[in-house]
């Protein structure tokens, strides 16, 4: 029972995380057409740059979740695939022990670096638009990669979801 | 322990980890952060890691890269692949193994806007090799075919590799993309000469195709038309300097959206998967150059890349000897290795070592790419291959590598091409540079 509320919680959060990036990309290519197009004329579009740049940074954050549960990352195999059942299983454990980890300092690290760019009043070149809550956001996505490792050793050798 | 030592020491539990099924990126990662804690402090490793992570995942440069994906991710689901294949068998279809030279071109065509070579494959595994089977190809020609065809999308701009090389090495995106025409074209060439001598040799490998009229060719150029148009906006666009590469690859993947709209083919599903698959491409790749830069910044301290850049200079062989021991290394870490991740955890070892020998940095590039395109057609980890292989399952995976054999000898004859005649890769960017500077002058 915990499982599945547990597996359906994340599942939907990592949905909306890549709509979140899908989302981004498409406004990448909507602010720099505009851009492009505008930039002879009167009216040119100030802070494309700042746009796209925080754009990226949505796209990847909101992107990472969804590639390490659709299992999109690459991984060298070959000699993983001549391993014992056994074998598999405690490299696949150690692989996911690391990964939530280092996820899981990065997120907590990401708090407080937002925190910092808040203090230093960080913002973007143009358009002065704030730059803090950009950490918090990877922070976010940095736990729920941790959260798709956690159901991965709940359900060992089951993706999460299919591309 | 020296700072060198701790290098050597976290270049081996590098591959170790590689070689446990660990995502490439975040092998880098923990190894760079473990390695600067143990030099430096632990608490500037994670500063380190916080700071790099951010700074990859904010830059405007990178921003490149979900943009050409998504340009080849909707070609390939808008069937320009399908009409690019028509046209070239139409054209091609009388020679030899026809069907075979048609799917080269056709890659070659798909390669001018998709910069991937997996997806290359993918794609024309999917429209050329039914064709073949109908027309009695061998299947051990039509994969092969399909498997090396591939290939040339990572040479052929827009590359992710060069892309990805140019970053890395603060080296300029458009001048990697033009080096790499010119040898993307001589090894589809080379290829389409492999196929020939084939079917010349064994003629039942690929039976001559139907003939076609001068009516039918000149309506087949129609297909050609929306990539030509595609292809010479964005890049033509970004050599003359009308706009940046981000913004190149931004124009060029609302073109492939238009031009999707046109054929009928844009659905709200078609432009949702494609999205889908760009962020998770572009993640992944990221990701891997995220990783590369954390454990480049623990190389750089301890000093290992200039030690053996020094070292690697100072040996009493002619700096020809030494790129040949390097791109030996290139093509049998290829085997095992992911091309990308290849190149991104090897360039700040050898970069050093390539700049002090005095060669040309984005003939370098061309040349790794050219190597570890042979990497992924040979086994273990041939990914081209094994593209094709999962796309048509009733082939065997050793005749898909029986079949993309012979077009390494092709990728080895343009390796050494490239080595005796390096302006094959540095002349277009050379020219364009001197156009440039002619038309500031005409200009003042």
């Amino acid at each position: 029972m915990f499982i599945a509320v547990y597996e359906k919680i994340v599942y939907y959060v990592v949905r909306v995380l890549a709509i979140l990036a899908a989302v981004a990309v498409m406004a990448m290519i909507g602010v720099t057409l505009v851009d492009v197009i505008l930039r002879k004329t009167p009216f040119p579009l100030r802070g494309a740059y700042d746009i796209v740049q925080i754009a990226t940074a949505v796209a990847i954050a909101g992107a990472l979740p969804y590639t390490t549960a659709v299992k999109g990352h690459v991984a060298i195999e070959f000699l993983y695939h001549k391993l014992s059942r056994t074998g598999r299983a405690v490299l696949s454990t150690f692989v996911r022990l690391v990964g939530i980890i280092l996820f899981g300092f990065a997120a907590y690290q990401f708090i407080f670096y937002g925190i910092d760019l808040l203090k230093v009043g960080q913002v973007t070149p143009t358009l002065k638009l704030p730059m803090f809550w950009v950490p918090w956001l990877l922070a976010f996505s940095f736990a729920i990669v941790v959260l798709v490792y956690i159901y991965e050793f709940l359900r060992p050798g089951k993706e999460m979801m299919k591309l | 322990m020296s700072p060198t030592l701790i290098g050597i020491a976290g270049c081996v539990a590098l591959v170790v980890l590689l070689l446990s099924n660990m995502p490439v990126g975040l092998v880098m990662a923990v190894i760079g952060v473990i390695g600067f804690a143990w030099i430096v402090n632990p608490s500037a490793a994670l500063s380190m890691l916080t700071a790099d992570i951010y700074d990859t995942f904010s830059s405007q440069t990178l921003s490149v890269i979900p943009l050409f994906v998504l340009m080849g991710q909707i070609a390939f689901h808008s069937g320009i692949s399908r009409r690019l294949f028509a046209a070239a068998y139409t054209w091609l279809g009388r020679m030899p193994g026809g069907l075979a030279i048609s799917t080269v071109g056709a890659c070659t065509a798909f390669g001018a806007i998709c910069g991937s070579g997996p997806a290359t494959s993918a794609t024309m595994a999917a429209v050329a090799l039914p064709e073949m089977k109908r027309f009695k190809y061998s299947m051990e020609l039509a994969a092969g075919t399909v498997a090396a065809g591939g290939t040339l999308g990572m040479m052929i701009p827009p590359s992710v590799v060069f892309i990805v090389y140019a970053i890395l090495t603060e080296q300029s995106i458009g001048d990697l993309f033009l080096s790499g025409i010119l040898p993307g074209l001589l090894t589809a060439a080379l290829f389409g000469i492999v196929i020939v001598v084939q079917c010349i040799l064994r003629p039942g490998l690929g039976p001559v195709g139907p003939k076609t009229t001068l009516m039918e060719k000149t309506k087949a150029l129609l297909g050609v038309l929306e990539t030509l148009i595609l292809f010479s906006v964005v890049m033509g666009g970004m050599f003359a300097g009308f706009f940046t590469p981000t913004e190149g690859a931004a124009i060029g993947a609302f073109g492939a959206i238009v031009i999707a709209a046109c054929q009928k083919k844009l659905t709200f599903k078609m432009l949702m998967q494609s999205l889908y698959e760009t962020i998770r491409t572009s993640c992944m790749v990221i990701i891997i150059v995220a990783g590369a830069i954390i454990f480049g910044h623990f190389l750089a301290i301890t000093r290992l890349p200039f030690e053996m850049a020094s070292g690697l200079a100072g040996l009493p062989l002619p700096a020809w000897m030494i790129m040949a021991i390097i791109l030996l290394f290139y093509l049998v870490a290829g085997c095992f290795v992911d091309a990308l991740a290849l190149i991104i955890l090897t360039i700040p070892i050898f970069y050093p070592v390539v700049q002090n020998l005095g060669y040309h940095p984005i003939w370098f590039g061309v040349m790794i790419v050219l190597v570890t395109q042979m990497g992924t057609i040979t086994p273990p980890v041939g990914v081209c291959v094994y593209v094709v292989g999962g796309m048509e399952r009733d082939i065997p995976l050793q005749t898909i590598f029986k079949g993309a054999m012979p077009f390494l000898l092709a990728l080895i004859v343009a390796a050494v091409l490239l080595m005796l005649f390096p302006q094959i890769a540095t002349c277009l960017p050379d020219w364009f540079d001197k156009l440039q500077t002619v038309s500031v002058v005409l200009e003042q």
